[in-house]
């Protein structure tokens, strides 16, 4: 019997203009990607708290997912621009303190572009596969009691 | 040989026979003890007899954590069982060793007695902790420049808190059993021990007093009460300006005890915990409708001031503070508690 | 030449003489001889007790925006070369006001390091010490030490890039020129190069010692916000507990909301009481914000905050694309 396969669980963060649409014209069109991803919809990528991204990692991600429309194509003009500035100072910093970097991903997705979500998510998909849970960070309840 | 160990007689301990000492006192239970931890002294479980160190005036964190953890689970509870389960209150390894407590630290210890095992309320687990744990105090040679403890009653020899006490003399240690669980644990080490002889307390009273000269009092005690009677003075204005009120001071004090109980989850799972909370921080007493009574850094420093050396005298007959002097080496900004005080005489 | 903290007193008493300011802040002596602490004067208060030494070192800009905020006071301070750029980013981000300052701007040689200097002596006890042409001597149990400055000096200082104010009204002392070579603090460095497991590890190990009482944001000067986000409820971000996950969570939110603001001072690392390399973890993000945005906060009042602009060809290579 196969030793079952590590499902990672990824949070993605979807801007509702762009990339959730995206991502809904993927279902629509009824394109296959795995189920690993649990979606939290936003007005735009530049709403995004850094702190979401470290708090999902905390509470149980595995990997977490920002997307947001095509730099110049934001439906709130800039939102994305600002957001591309933030979201790499999140990546290199975690990456300098030994995250690995494939545990926090950011794409541009358009509305348009069913195809492109799918193997953006296959993509990240069977990588955390391949790398397990998180093995540190995460709030863990076995700690609770603690020794003398 | 049967021992004599009569309070007073002591007896002597060849320093080098330290480690083996601690090691026949804790048997098959734990020792806690000195060691020397990026160059600063704190308390560690001691496994190896290479890690103990006593090279030091004080330790940087006082040993209240064991006693009083930063966090700590009170219960656990989870969604859809309806019950809750009380963290157990660990009864410990039988008795562990704690020792290389200096005299200010063992009296802090005492206090917090009072608070966690005294007449009004009786907190299971701190009961068990202390229980399990017998204190051997290293009385002290040298005082830092920050120490003061016989200004608030204390003294570099005082064997208040200690179940044994351990004075520092040049070729040896003096040994004294302080309380009943004292005596009956250094029966356990009746082989290193030797009759001490009234020359070496005298030796060890010419090292105490001179342990009490170097010590400065920065502020006259005797005057402080009358003059920390006025909730109004004009020089509650000034006093508070330099603190940022980052609560360093009410961390590392022995005899703080504030804290806050809250509740933490994760999904379906909680515990309700309590932690060390300060009154240097603005939410300590912050209420639910946003009114805050100490609502700036003069309010709370000045209720600080006066919960030490004021309010704690009547309501406990003692001020709340040994003269350890870490609020003085860690304040970020170098406040000086007997500055502060000496200035509140001196208005 | 005038010893600069008579130039300092000097320039204290003709300001609040002349009604210029209602406060100066600037450093005192403690009954230490290796500590100073903050000293406000008002009219009429000594201004002798100001001093100008090594062991100067605490941010006072971290004062600014309480004294000013609210009450419309004008205000005299002292300030070092990480000082200002402190300054000048409160100001940037409209928290204090310029016209209501008075910087007196110090040429800094760079603050000694306690720890440093005793680990050099026999005795940690330290009577006396002075500063002499590069030199510190130290008195410590009657014995005399003379140790090179430069071997005493702050992790941080040593990599200084503006020794000298960036927004300054009196210079005191001769301005020396900002060093842009990156002087890359060594134990960054070190760290880099590590493989990412032990790189964690470092990071968790440092942060176990962390006891949450958030002095390295009090002592910050831009941990100005009325309510942090460790005190939110709602949204919890982290509980009380100093578990390891929160306090992960707490050290990596504050320095992140550094970003593109931290001025590198030091004030966080020297405030903490259990010996948290805070350092080195600041340094990361300050050291990816000059490489990837060529950007330092600090620089001027008038230039733009990092996060709140954008160029169109900022770089993106670490987006994800399909295969």
């Amino acid at each position: 019997m196969d030793k079952p396969v590590f499902e990672p669980k990824i949070v993605a963060f979807l801007c509702n203009w762009c990339s959730y649409a995206g991502a809904d014209l993927a279902g629509v069109s009824r394109i296959q990607y795995p189920p690993n991803i649990r979606v939290i919809r936003v007005p735009c990528s530049g709403r995004i708290n850094p702190l979401y991204i470290v708090k999902a990692l905390q509470q149980g991600a595995d990997g977490v997912l920002v997307s947001g429309c095509h730099p110049g194509d934001c439906h709130y003009i800039s939102g994305n621009l600002f957001a591309r500035r933030k979201f790499a100072l999140l990546k290199k910093f975690l990456e300098q303190l030994g995250v690995e970097p494939e545990r926090i991903r950011f794409s541009w997705v358009s509305a348009a572009e069913g195809v492109r979500f799918a193997q953006i998510i296959e993509k990240v998909t069977n990588d955390l596969r391949t790398r397990g849970p998180l093995p540190y960070f995460r709030k863990d309840p076995a700690q609770w009691e603690l020794p003398l | 040989m049967k021992l004599e160990l009569e309070s007073g007689s002591g007896s002597i301990l060849r320093r080098e026979d330290l480690n083996r000492f601690l090691n026949l006192l804790q048997g098959s239970n734990d020792l806690y003890g000195p060691t020397r931890v990026q160059g600063r002294h704190e308390i560690r479980r001691i496994t190896a007899p290479e890690q103990l160190d006593t090279r030091y005036a004080n330790l940087a964190m006082s040993p209240k954590s064991l006693f009083l953890p930063q966090t700590e689970t009170l219960f656990t509870f989870a969604t859809g069982n309806r019950k809750t389960s009380p963290a157990a209150a660990r009864a410990g390894s039988g008795r562990n060793i704690l020792f290389g407590v200096r005299p200010c630290d063992a009296m802090a210890i005492t206090f917090l007695d009072r608070i966690f095992s005294g007449e009004d309320y009786r907190d299971p687990r701190y009961a068990a902790r202390r229980a399990s744990l017998i204190v051997i105090t290293l009385a002290c040679t040298v005082p830092d420049p920050t120490c003061f403890c016989t200004t608030v009653d204390c003294a570099p020899d005082s064997e208040i808190g200690a179940d044994v006490i351990l004075f520092e003399l040049p070729a040896y240690y003096l040994v004294k059993p302080v309380t009943r669980a004292g005596r009956d644990v250094l029966e356990a080490a009746a082989s290193l021990l030797t009759g001490a002889t009234r020359n070496d307390w005298d030796e060890k009273h010419r090292s105490a007093q001179n342990a009490r000269q170097s010590l400065r009092h920065g502020f006259d005690p005797n005057r402080l009460t009358a003059k920390l009677g006025d909730f109004q003075a004009p020089y509650w204005e000034k006093l508070h300006r330099e603190c940022l009120g980052c609560g360093v001071c009410t961390y590392l004090c022995p005899t703080c005890y504030c804290f806050d109980i809250t509740d933490e989850t994760i999904k379906s799972r909680g515990r309700r915990i309590r932690t060390w909370d300060s009154c240097m921080f603005p939410r300590f007493t912050q209420h639910a409708s946003g009114h805050n009574p100490r609502p700036t850094q003069k309010e709370r420093t000045r209720q600080r001031i006066l919960h030490k050396f004021n309010y704690a005298l009547k309501s406990h007959g003692r001020k709340l503070c040994v003269g350890c002097g870490r609020c003085i080496a860690f304040c970020p900004v170098g406040i000086d508690i007997r500055s502060v005080l000496k200035e509140i005489v001196e208005s | 030449m005038k010893r600069p903290a008579t130039e300092i007193a000097a320039i204290a008493r003709e300001l609040l003489a002349a009604g210029k300011i209602d406060l100066f802040i600037g450093y005192r002596q403690t009954s230490s001889p290796v500590r100073t602490t903050p000293c406000f004067l008002t009219p009429h208060d000594d201004v002798t007790r100001l001093v100008w030494n090594g062991f100067c070192s605490n941010n006072l800009a971290v004062y600014l925006t309480r004294m000013m905020g609210r009450k419309r006071i004008r205000v005299g301070v002292v300030a070092k070369g990480c000082d200002s750029r402190s300054i000048a980013n409160l100001i940037r981000e409209n928290q204090i006001s310029r016209e209501a300052l008075v910087i007196v701007g110090m040429a800094c040689p760079g603050m000694l390091d306690v720890a440093k200097v005793r680990a050099k002596l026999a005795d940690p006890g330290i009577e006396k010490v002075e500063e002499i042409d590069g030199q510190v001597i130290v008195s410590s149990k009657g014995a005399i030490r003379s140790l090179a400055r430069t071997d005493c000096l702050y992790d941080g200082c040593i990599g200084c890039r503006h020794p000298t104010p960036t927004v300054v009204d009196r210079l005191v002392g001769a301005a020396a020129p900002d060093r842009k070579s990156p002087v890359l603090d060594s134990t960054v460095r070190d760290f880099l190069v590590r493989p990412r497991a032990e790189r964690w590890q470092i990071f968790e190990s440092e942060l176990a010692k962390c006891i949450r009482c958030h002095a390295c944001r009090n002592a910050c000067p831009n941990c100005y916000c009325q309510e942090c986000f460790a005190e939110q409820t709602s949204p919890e971000w982290l509980s009380a507990s100093n578990d390891m996950s929160n306090t992960l969570l707490y050290h990596i939110g504050r320095i992140l909301h550094q970003a593109g603001r931290c001025v590198e001072c030091g004030a966080c690392a020297r405030a903490c009481p259990a010996n948290v390399n805070l350092g080195l973890f600041t340094r990361l993000l300050a050291d990816e914000v000059r490489e990837r945005f060529a950007f330092e906060s600090g620089i001027s009042p008038e230039q733009p905050g990092l996060l709140s602009t954008f160029n169109a060809d900022d770089r993106q290579e670490f987006m994800t694309e399909p295969e």
